[in-house]
């Protein structure tokens, strides 16, 4: 019951807030630009026809304020550094206690559930994306040294080498598919919005909560399904 | 820089909304958290399937490939032992391929020194060795020590080599240190080895009981599947019955505390309290279970000599209950440091017909001088109120290594055992020697040395030539210092195969390069008897050789080549098509090589086409009598023996001059004794050393604060390291802990040789020491 309870007040109040936010949202119609288009011949596209395509990129996007009040921001090398290669679980970047309460990982989710500027690292907190897990140290660890046992050769796939086919959207102004694997990184909001995400990952549109609805995983290999193939 | 005071405020307001938007996100569950798995196409990146390389879990992974070398892992989505989750070890597994100091190239001690030399001409020298000492000491001079990191076809080629064409039962492993009392624990109880369950028993159940089990640390993928579960049903309880708060403590609902060795008596308290009450399942009792006695006082093979056989007798439910009486609640929690009002908890777990029982354990019963003990009165439990083998139903004997499994258990690369059955019966060696084409009497139909026993061998010079395979005896044995004066006294001769340079590397005369996991083709076999493939995936480095291939090597110089007639291209194929003739029954059948190939493992037995998921139940096993519900067909008599075992103490406990019980154990971070995990900056960096866990109140005794170096001394030996106070775990008052993966930080010097009569399994949890300031 409680469970069901708090998603609903969950819900709620996200509708309540998207209301606040899109009642001040313009919408303004951008005309695609049908030469650039390599149009398929199924498709018909209508040059004239309203589209919500566009509609946030006039959106003024604030950047991160640069003196102090806000607190340090994050860019895409801190979280390259923080992992031995792209997709794997990050490592603590700051001092940890290995005095832990209950319930386990309560140490953690204080800060990295609901976010928040945190004094002590004069940074905000990012958000788990995946607050149902709870052992949260079975994948990150911190750092106690800065040694090495044994120099390691190892090199790993990194956010810079990541070009995945299939990033930009189909339709010019068309709603990007999701260029990473997800995996356990379902609540998208956690890394693309909010005061610690990095800001160029940054979305404008935090309002629209259903990621998915309009952003889909993509898979550039993928043939194109034809009636009768697999 | 200003910024203007209109557009801060909007800003203020827009990160307050998204914030806002973030944390609430996440709490919807369903919306945020489909579990949508779809990888995008990275350029050249290819992902391929594999067992994890670390422990028992045997998480599926996905390790992405690109122009020849592992360039990331992510979990496989298809694996159902992990469903795309892994741990900090496995997710970096791969960087355990490239640490610097990798060995490539062969080495042979010349005058002291080890120098290099091509790998052929170290594999000449390693089969002139075995040829000479057979020929001057007998065959059962020569032996070899493998691991439950042996892959299916190491532990096999080994024990064809040894068992089949040399004739030595000097066949161990490893995992003698880690699971052998859970072996004799089912032989006894069930008399077939490996759970009747598996890890989906965890979304049916509803409470499970940890028997001095990490969970947290030690099997973090089901510990989670574990923690998901009861999140999604809160009446979902988890109960840790510890020595030692952990990190499992701090995620149970409830955590009871035990003094050393007083499981033994907690368990017999709980089957009182249970027929106390009322609450013995009569009639699965009366269909399934026979009781019965073993021997007592049965001693703890800290001496060269020892020698012990226990004979089970018949007793029935009466005499069973009679003997009971001297555990009841009350007489039990005088001496075991648990309440009386803990143990009735426990057995109205256990005894509530409406609640699901899981009973997860794993080295705190099996590395105890009464370990085939505690493991049969754990199934003791489960079988009088008849929650066994049906969905949530499950005690579970979860295992450490990645193949232990697979390859010692299975395979049988232990002194008694072969692939199938044991060397003491006749059939099963006719069996073998059948499938290995040997003439009639090739196999010993004695058994020689166990782990203890082998090393104790080496030392007193009865063993002359050891060959050791992916394991570091030189940091893992108890009592230490004896076996490592012992494998460097002259006129032994050791072999080491290995990924990197260890404390055992240093005492050989050949070390052999090997190849590590993905760089050959295998197999493992996991905790729920699921049996994984991988593929060759990368190239090994330098000269590097499969653990496998070397052994067929040897094989070939010491004139069996008739035996291993397989190209290197087939060899892992052909040794599975062999291997599975063993098995060839409803009761261990082993899935197709092409099955394995394409599935991200498979459970057995494999019975046409499909997996067992649960042993013993009729409904879900094709080897039962199906006309009972249940079938316990590893005794004749087809049923689960209720055996009746005391509490007896520890062959060494606390006293006046070494005042300290020490528990030796894992951490998270590493796998074993480091070798391949502390290569791996980011582990190696969060746990660079160890340390030894002091119960706060004990420090405040002895003037120790946290960090302090501090002096543990036993009766074998001591080392120097640093106090940790109210650190990651706590010992109860008057015990210690300390992690035995740093080389540099020897504990095992301290730790003694006792073992299991029966399991032969030494006890790395209880010894006592001195602690001092320093
Ligand atoms: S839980 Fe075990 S098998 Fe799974 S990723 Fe971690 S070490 Fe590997």
């Amino acid at each position: 019951m409680m469970v069901i309870a708090n998603n609903l007040l969950s819900i709620l109040i996200l509708m309540m807030i998207n209301i606040i936010i899109t009642s001040g949202g313009n919408s303004q119609v951008n005309s695609t630009n049908s030469t650039k288009l390599k149009t398929h011949p199924a498709i018909n596209i209508r040059e004239s026809a309203p589209s919500e395509a566009n509609a946030y990129e006039n959106r003024k996007f604030v950047p991160f304020s640069p003196d102090g009040i806000i607190g340090k921001s994050r860019v895409l090398m801190d979280r390259q550094k923080r992992r031995a290669y792209d997709g794997a679980p990050p490592k603590i970047p700051h001092a940890t206690t290995e005095t832990y309460a209950k319930p386990l990982g309560s140490e953690c989710t204080t800060c990295h559930t609901n976010g928040g500027y945190v004094k002590d690292y004069q940074a905000f907190a990012p958000v788990t994306p995946h607050p149902n897990w709870s052992n949260c140290r079975q994948c990150h660890v911190p750092m106690q040294t800065s040694d090495l046992f044994h120099f390691n050769k190892f090199e790993g796939i990194s956010q810079n080498e990541l070009k995945p086919k299939g990033l930009t959207a189909f339709l010019p102004g068309g709603p990007p598919p999701i260029p990473h694997a997800v995996g356990f990184r379902g609540s998208c909001l956690s890394c693309h919005a909010g005061a610690a995400a990095i800001a160029r990952i940054r979305t404008t549109h935090p309002d629209r909560i259903n990621c998915r609805q309009c952003h889909v995983p993509s898979n550039a290999n993928a043939n194109v399904w034809q009636r009768g193939s697999k | 820089m200003q910024i203007a005071e209109k557009t801060r405020r909007e800003f203020i307001k827009e990160l307050a909304i998204s914030a806002a938007l973030v944390s609430a996100s996440s709490l919807i569950p369903g919306i945020l958290f489909a579990r949508d798995q779809a990888t995008p196409t990275l350029e050249n990146i290819d992902w391929k399937k594999t067992p994890c390389r670390f422990c028992g879990v045997g998480c599926g992974l996905l390790v992405g490939l690109q122009a020849g070398k592992a360039v990331a892992v992510k979990g496989d989505p298809n694996s159902s032992v992990n469903k795309g989750l892994c741990c900090v070890k496995g997710y970096h597994s791969i960087l355990a391929l490239y640490g610097e100091d990798r060995l490539t190239k062969a080495q042979i001690r010349k005058n002291g020194k080890m120098v290099e030399v091509p790998i052929s001409e170290a594999l000449d020298l390693v089969a002139l060795k075995i040829k000479e000492t057979i020929k001057e000491h007998g065959k059962n001079a020569v032996s070899i020590y493998g691991s439950g990191q042996w892959t299916i076809p190491d532990g096999y080629c080994a024990s064809k080599l040894f068992k089949g064409a040399i004739g030595t039962n000097n066949v161990e492993a490893n995992a003698r240190l880690c699971m052998a009392s859970a072996v004799t624990g089912f032989l006894t109880t069930f008399g077939i080895d490996e759970p009747m369950g598996c890890y989906e028993d965890i979304e049916h159940s509803d409470v499970f009981i940890l028997w001095g089990n990490n969970m947290a640390e030690m099997h973090p993928v089901l510990f989670s599947r574990m923690l998901d579960h009861r999140q999604k049903n809160p009446h979902v309880k988890i109960i840790d019955f510890a020595t030692r708060k952990t990190r499992t403590s701090y995620a149970s609902d409830h955590s009871i505390y035990f003094v050393p060795q007083t499981d033994l008596a907690v368990a017999n308290a709980i089957c009182h309290e249970i027929i106390a009450q009322n609450r013995v399942n009569q009639s699965f009792v009366d269909a399934n279970c026979a009781f019965k006695q073993g021997k007592t006082n049965i001693g703890y093979g800290l001496e060269d000599d020892f020698k012990f056989k226990d004979e089970l007798s018949d007793i029935d439910f009466k005499k069973y209950s009679e003997y009971l009486k001297d555990y009841s609640a009350q007489k039990v929690a005088a001496y075991s440091g648990v309440s009386i009002s803990d143990i009735k908890l426990l057995a109205n777990y256990y005894g509530d017909p409406s609640k699901k029982v899981t009973s997860f354990w794993c080295m705190g019963p099996n590395q105890h001088t009464r370990g085939t003990w505690i493991n049969n009165l754990i199934y003791n439990i489960h079988l009088l109120t008849g929650k066994i083998a049906t969905p949530g139903n499950n005690p579970f004997s979860l295992t450490g290594q990645p193949s232990a499994c697979g390859t010692v258990r299975e395979v049988g690369t232990l002194t008694h055992k072969l692939p199938h059955g044991v060397v003491t019966n006749q059939e099963d060696r006719e069996l073998a020697e059948k499938i290995w084409k040997l003439p009639p009497g090739s196999i010993d139909s004695k058994p020689t040395h166990h782990t203890v026993s082998m090393f104790r061998a080496l030392d007193r010079g009865e063993i002359k030539f050891m060959w050791i395979q992916v394991t570091n005896p030189m940091v893992t044995m108890p009592n230490l210092k004896r076996y490592r004066n012992g494998a460097l006294k002259d006129g032994r001769f050791i072999v080491v195969s290995d990924v990197y340079p260890t404390p055992t590397t240093e005492v050989a005369d050949v070390v052999l390069p090997s190849a590590m996991w993905i760089e050959r083709e295998g197999f493992y076999g996991n905790s729920e008897r699921r049996t994984q493939h991988f593929e060759k995936l990368l190239d090994p480095p330098g000269e590097a050789m499969s653990d496998t291939w070397q052994l067929i090597e040897i094989a070939k110089r010491l004139g069996y080549e008739h035996l291993f007639p397989w190209s290197e291209k087939e060899h892992i194929e052909k040794i599975w098509a062999e291997y599975r003739l063993f098995h060839d029954n409803p009761k261990h059948a082993m899935a197709p090589y092409d099955e394995l190939k394409k599935n991200p493992g498979l459970q057995w037995p494999f019975v046409n086409g499909k997996e067992t998921k649960r042993r013993f139940a009729s409904k879900s096993d094709p080897a039962c009598d199906q006309s009972r519900e249940f079938d316990f067909y590893g005794k004749p008599d087809h049923k689960a023996w209720v055996i009746f075992r005391p509490y007896e103490p520890p062959a060494e406990s606390p006293d006046k001059d070494f005042p300290f019980w020490l528990n030796t154990g894992r951490v998270i971070e590493h796998w074993h004794t480091g070798s391949m995990t502390r290569r791996i900056p980011i582990l190696h960096q969060a746990m660079p050393n160890s340390y030894a866990e002091i119960n706060p109140e004990d420090a405040l005794e002895l003037g120790v604060k946290n960090n302090d170096w501090i002096k543990l001394s036993s009766r074998r030996g001591e080392i120097r390291i640093r106090a940790s106070v109210n650190g990651r775990g706590i010992p109860s008052k008057g015990q210690v802990f300390v992690p035995f993966f740093d080389e540099s930080l020897l504990i095992n010097e301290l730790t003694l040789d006792a073992y299991c009569p029966i399991s032969n399994q030494p006890d790395y949890k209880k010894c006592a020491i001195k602690v001092e300031r320093v």
